[in-house]
């Protein structure tokens, strides 16, 4: 089994990567770096043959709750061939060992040579580094960007939001919307913080409160779900008396803080605390809920929506309500190449 | 003005003055008599706190105690709801709490009647009463003067004490001016005094001190260190055993306290510290705390961790009652802090409100 195909069986391991063929990969490298065969034979242009040149050690700092981003950056590298990495974990021991579990997963099947975990990150772990990837708060990311001394990419802060239009409100487009709820407890960067119900009039989000309510409601009951630690219960009940003080009808699930969905009239876009705690808006239509949002337009990542329709708003992804936390592996984080991003390239003039 | 205007106001005035003579200790009113008066008034005067109270199936005439009270959430402060029993056009201040939540900083507006300088005075006199030590009248403070920071009711309540104990001390006692410690006035100032000096300040500005000039600073027999504030929304933060290591290194005080109270409240709780930093806080005895379990809403036992929330009678005119942001648990009245429901916040590369803030220059 060729390298390539070793690595899609990989990915197809982990959550949100279970349909990652051969041929996506490939195609990923052709979309990107503009040839499927590009890492072994580069690209020959007007008697130049262009050459990626992959970095074979890369530092990757990730600070967030879940392990998506570290998988990505495993994923990024394992695919470019890069030989070893470093990667500074984040707090959390759940997400530490989802991440610690794919880079051993690489390292089984020979497809990355040498990775380190640790918790801590000091001055030695970038010798030989040629790249510094950080996922973090705007702050971790500025912090980093002056320690690294390599090429840097760095991601901050971000939000996501979702639209429903009032012709899709149905139990289905209340489903998927609970699904994104449920993906790293709301606390990602591709999370909802709110879903504006788009036309018809303000009171559909009473009624899609309703269904998204019921969807919830089923998910707890099929699942067991993890009860929040008493700052994440802390942060919903908070925001459920703040909700009470402003008049707010509130629907949210009995004598726990599972889940809280919350219908304001205002249709400024707000953040929430997460730990699937959501705000229902409306209005009248996308250009409307574009300028709702572009005091942030700088700081939206991804747009679920009930029917794709894309808009000017500062989102770099448009989906399907229920993917909003699943990318797929050649997703452009903040609207940048994923792969490209990663690699120099060396020119050879033929001529 | 009308004469149910003059009966409210008087109903208003006569509430004060029953808080002010408990404050200072005069009079037969208990605790739970004034807070249920208070609450009646809040009620019936603040729309929106009679509305959430309405809403949370609580009236004047529902409530059994003071733990029934509804306390109105932290946050609340931030948005443009009026929570005060006298109208806007009356007050005559406000003090702005330095976090922000959706760009806006919390603001907590005042009159001149107000039970601030009462409380914050007879707040630090009952703590050294309590603990039994003598409190300097020599003070330093880590902090702007409030000539400079009109809204920080932190300045304001240094100015209150240094006023109420030590305006028999020549000078100025603030020691930072447009956000820069004055160090050498500070070294100065401790270097040829003899007597107790009373060095209160924020832990960030302390911390700096400490970064700042090196060596140690110690100050002379009995002093006293008192520190506020923690590291939160800071990127630097150190353990509290160590950060009170090194104020014990550094200047070697005979006590350092650490003071637990908020923009929003007008009374504050001390604790005193020690090798493994600060032990529980001891609210004076119109201040109280309880603890709520935040999954359930009730009410936790002694020695439960959950949402704090403070009942403060010097907050006759503005909001008796507040749910915190911070964790802890209650041992006997008293309180044991264990952080900040925002510090175990790790939004990965999701978008916080601050975030935002800053980067949006908003």
């Amino acid at each position: 089994m060729g390298r390539i195909e070793d690595l899609a069986c990989c990915l197809q391991t982990f959550p949100a990567w279970e349909s990652v063929s051969v041929a996506d990969l490939f195609g990923w490298l052709e979309l990107e770096l503009g040839g499927s065969d590009v890492l072994e034979n580069g690209i020959l242009k007007d008697g130049v043959i262009f050459q990626p040149v992959v970095p074979k050690k890369v530092v990757v700092v990730c600070s967030g709750t879940h392990p998506f981003a570290a998988w990505q950056a495993l994923a990024r590298g394992a695919l470019l061939g890069v030989s070893e990495f470093f990667l500074k974990l984040p707090g959390d021991a759940t997400s530490s060992a989802a991440i610690e579990n794919m880079a051993a997963e690489l390292k089984k099947r020979g497809l990355v040579k040498s990775v380190r975990c640790s918790f801590d990150i000091s001055p030695e772990d970038w010798v030989g580094a040629e790249l510094t990837v950080v996922f973090g708060s705007d702050e971790t990311v500025e912090f980093f960007r002056k320690q690294a001394g390599t090429r840097f990419l760095g991601y901050g802060h971000r939000a996501s939001f979702g639209v429903v239009f009032e012709e899709d409100i149905s139990a289905d487009s209340a489903a998927a919307a609970a699904r994104d709820l449920f993906c790293d407890d709301q606390m990602g960067c591709l999370s909802p913080q709110l879903f504006y119900l788009v036309g018809g009039e303000p009171s559909s989000c009473v009624r899609f409160a309703e269904m998204l309510a019921e969807a919830l409601r089923q998910i707890c009951a099929g699942q067991s779900v993890a009860a929040h630690d008493t700052g994440a219960a802390a942060r919903v009940h908070s925001a459920r008396r703040e909700a009470v003080f402003n008049g707010l009808p509130l629907i949210c699930s009995p004598s726990s803080t599972d889940w809280t969905v919350i219908v304001d009239s205002d249709s400024s876009f707000k953040l929430s605390c997460g730990h699937r705690v959501v705000f229902l808006k409306h209005a009248r239509s996308l250009g409307e809920v574009a300028r709702c949002v572009c005091g942030y337009k700088a700081h939206i990542s991804a747009v679920g929506m009930s029917r794709v329709e894309p808009f000017d708003c500062g989102a770099t992804r448009f989906c399907r309500l229920g993917k909003m936390s699943l990318p797929r592996p050649s997703w452009r984080q903040d609207g940048t190449l994923s792969l490209a991003d990663w690699v120099s390239w060396r020119s050879i003039e033929l001529d | 003005m009308s004469g149910s205007a003059d009966s409210y106001a008087g109903s208003v005035s006569a509430i004060v003055g029953r808080v002010d003579a408990f404050i200072r200790g005069v009079g037969a009113e208990d605790f739970c008599t004034i807070a249920r008066d208070i609450f009646r008034l809040q009620f019936e005067s603040i729309e929106s706190y009679g509305a959430y109270c309405r809403a949370s199936g609580v009236t004047p005439e529902t409530i059994s105690s003071w733990l029934d009270i509804p306390a109105i959430p932290q946050s609340v402060f931030k948005s443009a709801a009026w929570l005060a029993v006298f109208p806007q056009q009356k007050a005559s201040g406000w003090f702005e709490t330095s976090g922000t939540t959706d760009g806006r900083p919390g603001r907590h507006f005042y009159r001149e009647t107000n039970l601030y300088p009462t409380a914050a005075c007879a707040g630090i006199r009952h703590f050294f009463a309590s603990a039994e030590k003598e409190m300097p009248q020599r003070f330093l403070f880590l902090k702007e003067s409030p000539l400079e920071t009109p809204h920080s009711s932190l300045s304001q309540m240094f100015e209150f004490w240094h006023e109420a104990f030590g305006c028999q001390v020549k000078g100025d006692p603030f020691i930072v001016e447009n956000g820069t410690l004055q160090t050498s006035k500070m070294k100065a100032e401790i270097a040829g005094c003899v007597e107790p000096i009373f060095l209160a300040g924020t832990a960030l500005f302390f911390a700096r001190l400490m970064d700042e000039v090196d060596g140690s600073c110690p100050l002379p027999p009995h002093s006293v260190i008192m520190e506020t504030g923690g590291f939160k929304g800071r990127r630097r933060t150190i353990s509290q055993v160590d950060f009170y290591r090194r104020l014990d290194d550094y200047f070697s005080p005979s006590i350092t306290i650490n003071e637990y109270g908020m923009t929003e409240l007008f009374s504050q709780a001390y604790a005193t510290g020690g090798e493994g930093g600060h032990g529980l806080h001891r609210p004076p005895p119109w201040m109280r705390f309880r603890v709520r379990n935040p999954e359930t809403g009730e009410l936790q036992e002694d020695g439960r961790v959950g949402l704090i929330e403070i009942l403060d009678l010097a907050n006759a005119e503005t909001c008796l009652a507040l749910q915190t942001e911070d964790l802890g648990w209650i041992e006997n009245g008293l309180l044991k802090l264990v952080g900040r429901n925002t510090e175990a916040e790790l939004r990965g590369c999701s978008l916080t409100a601050e975030g935002c803030r800053l980067k949006s220059g908003g």
